[in-house]
């Protein structure tokens, strides 16, 4: 039996070790896509341009404050001379953020009367502008204070596991995910329907095989190949390259890893029995990857979206493992605080099979 | 043209055969409902400890700041250190907030007091946004306290979404994503699916040129997708309330060019693989995954660094975008140059991608 098992994987690495253009892409995905993925983005109000109006007429306080906006967060300061030059800017990005300074800036400073500035803000950048809209109000708070007593109180915060907010961790990681549910998806279904449509279904119906072991040697094939792309992701890039602190077991994660493939191969195992073809597989893959992707903590945690979202992320298994990734790598938790991870994951994938060896075995 | 009409008629026998016309509605249908409403990069219901080793009246409403907010859903607890940054590390709370004993007695002495914040940081743009939250909560405090009235106050407007209203932010990116993504996945398997069930030598074999195969390719998945463009403009008006400021012919122009496009970079995938389940893997890789990095749903195309940036701006997506964030928020249409601009620029993106195409589809043995 298990010299069968293993003929038939050896047959599915022959397979995809020939085809070097799917070789090239297993390596690509793992190594470049995923340094990509995490040197690509910037979530911070960096470079930041900001257009200026001081009705003012060159106060000595708004020269103060105007001096505070400094690199790395902004980069020019442009002075306009109305309102209109200074909207359409914003509207064609050449600025981001425009601030107007009234007219009786320094005699109602000087008097303590309110001052109103106005902050216009680009809102098609969403999360950067907001950042901005947060920076300046402290740019403002502390420019008050030295005319003022101190301020008694301060806050001393502490971004755990990750004090910069560097968002290379979590986009990397992420990507990884990503390519691990992809290729766990499609590619298990795919050694399905790949024999459909070269119509040597019927030979493999004549091996002396069982349905149900032959089911489990090709999934098993697939996902020895993942999670091998996996290790060498984690260990060339993630760990590598970006340099990003695990804080807890490795083998723990290994362990959520090789579930977590076995389950999303279920998922695929699925799709096989519904697809006639390779096109249909790949709309079908992206179907069931989208939404599971989208039920699952993505860049927030999932309690920050809405409730329905988070009663239907149950049935993502890709939940599950981003839970217990965000767990293992930032907080470092202990393996007794992740059992759930672990019977999400399993439940899933129980099910799945068990539909999938009915469906894909009546087949044979 | 009686050879690309033929074409055209054996692709949509095979469409309809196949039911790839149906998935591939469905398919932009999920994306966008998912995205749409399962995006949020607004911190909200951050669940939150105070410890207050205080228990005064002033650390009371101090405290109070974190409660009758929908940013926070706070818990006061007595807890030790240890203990609570346990609740963290083990994904029962996001952030803990330790007011310290002698917190009244210090401020009335005008000493400074220090609070300690602990953020959960593996979600950095979730830290980010509580940070702010904290710092302008503190400031209201302080404000309301009268410690120091502060004087100087910042209005800001959000311009085209006043409300700042988190999917209008969003909804135009993932339109743009949807118009990638599911074309260039359509188109992925048009030429590749011909060269591993062999029917591809009926093509090398023939009198048809090879303009006349790519017209014969692209027409019918042009006519199977444009739909879709209507279907998000549909969706994003009347089910997610955006409002539409722009010209409507603006918007069909860019979706018709971005429509060739993605399926010019289909063909290319299909041109250049061996197999069909590389095709698919290639083109949902170059399509989802740069598509949303450099669409401008988390972070601005114009604030990236290096070559990040580059990248960007030699990626299609991000023109496309910038035309739908207009003809849904701001409205300026065909007066504004840069609309202009970036229209030409996609029919440069059409030239160059078929150009290459083109030249890539060779009839050999």
């Amino acid at each position: 039996m298990i010299r069968k098992v293993l003929s038939i994987i050896q047959k599915e690495w022959l397979d995809l070790f020939r085809s070097k253009g799917m070789m090239i892409f297993i390596i690509y995905i793992f190594t470049l896509d995923v340094y990509i993925a995490g040197q690509g983005i910037n979530i911070d109000a960096k470079n930041v341009n900001i257009g200026i109006i001081d009705e003012s007429g060159g106060s000595v306080y708004v020269g103060k404050i105007i001096a505070q906006f400094h690199e790395p967060e902004f980069k020019d300061i442009i002075i306009y001379k109305s309102r209109d030059g200074l909207y359409d800017d914003i509207k064609n990005k050449k600025i981001m953020a425009g601030l107007v300074f009234p007219a009786d800036f320094d005699r109602n400073f000087a008097d303590n009367k309110k001052i109103q500035i106005q902050l216009l803000l680009d809102s098609t950048v969403a999360t950067i502008s907001y950042y901005i809209y947060v920076y300046i109000e402290s740019i403002m708070a502390d420019f008050q204070l030295p005319m003022n007593l101190n301020v008694p109180i301060n806050l001393k915060i502490h971004k755990l596991f990750n004090q910069n907010a560097s968002a290379v961790a979590i986009f990397s990681l992420k990507e990884l995910i990503y390519a691990v549910t992809l290729l766990s998806i499609i590619l298990s279904a795919a050694v399905f329907v790949k024999e459909k449509e070269q119509e040597t279904w019927d030979l493999m119906l004549l091996m002396p095989i069982n349905s149900n072991a032959m089911i489990f040697s090709k999934i098993i094939s697939q996902v020895l190949i993942i999670n091998f792309g996996f290790y060498l992701s984690l260990g060339l890039i993630i760990f590598g390259v970006f340099n990003i602190e695990m804080h807890g077991s490795l083998i723990t994660f290994f362990l959520l890893t090789f579930l977590y493939t076995i389950g999303v191969c279920g998922v695929g195992l699925f799709i096989a029995s519904i697809a006639k073809n390779i096109t249909q597989v790949g709309m079908l893959s992206m179907m069931a990857l989208i939404p599971m992707d989208f039920l699952s903590e993505g860049f927030s945690p999932l309690s920050a979206k809405p409730e329905i979202i988070q009663w239907l992320s149950y049935l993502s298994p890709m939940r599950y493992y981003t839970i217990g990734m965000a767990n293992l790598v930032f907080r470092g938790s202990e393996i007794g605080y992740l059992w759930d991870q672990f019977l999400g994951i399993l439940v899933i994938a129980i099910i799945l099979f068990a539909y999938g060896f009915r469906k894909i075995g009546r087949l044979f | 043209m009686h050879k690309v009409f033929a074409i055209i008629h054996k692709e949509f026998t095979e469409y309809f055969r196949e039911r790839v016309i149906l998935l591939t509605y469905v398919l932009s249908l999920t994306t966008l409902f998912v995205m749409g409403f399962g995006m949020n990069f607004d911190a909200e219901h951050v669940r939150t400890i105070v410890v207050d080793n205080d228990k005064t009246p002033l650390s009371m409403r101090f405290q109070r700041q974190f409660y009758n907010t929908k940013y926070f859903d706070s818990k006061t607890m007595d807890l030790s250190f240890d203990e609570s940054l346990k609740m963290i590390k083990t994904n029962r709370a996001d952030l803990l907030v330790f007011i310290p004993l002698g917190f009244e007695r210090d401020i009335a002495k005008g000493d400074a007091v220090s609070v300690g914040v602990y953020i959960d940081g593996s979600f950095p743009i979730m830290s980010k946004t509580i940070d702010g939250y904290l710092k302008a909560g503190l400031q209201q405090f302080i404000g309301r306290e009268s410690f120091i009235e502060p004087n100087v106050i910042v209005e800001a407007r959000y311009l085209f979404n006043q409300s700042m209203k988190t999917r209008w932010a969003i909804i135009p990116g993932c339109i743009a994503l949807v118009m990638l993504m599911v074309p260039a996945i359509f188109s992925a398997l048009m030429v590749v699916k011909e060269k591993e069930r062999g029917t591809i030598f009926n093509f090398y074999s023939s009198h048809l040129r090879r303009s006349e195969f790519i017209l014969g390719k692209v027409i019918p998945a042009f006519i199977s997708n444009i739909g879709i463009s209507f279907m998000m403009f549909f969706l994003a008006t009347y089910v997610f309330g955006l409002p539409f400021k722009g010209s409507f012919f603006v918007y069909l122009l860019a979706s018709i060019l971005f429509l060739v496009v993605g399926i010019g970079i289909g063909f290319f995938i299909s041109v250049i693989t061996e197999t069909q389940i590389a095709a698919i893997i290639l083109a949902a890789l170059v399509t989802a995954i740069p598509g949303y990095l450099y669409s401008g749903i988390t972070s601005p195309v114009d604030s990236m660094e290096g070559i990040a940036f580059y990248i960007a701006h030699m990626y299609p997506i991000m023109y496309y975008v910038k035309i739908m964030y207009d003809c849904f928020l701001i409205g300026d249409g065909l007066g504004s140059p840069n609309i202009r601009l970036y229209l030409l620029i996609l029919g440069g993106f059409i030239f160059i991608i078929y150009l290459v195409n083109y030249l890539l589809l060779r009839k050999k043995i």
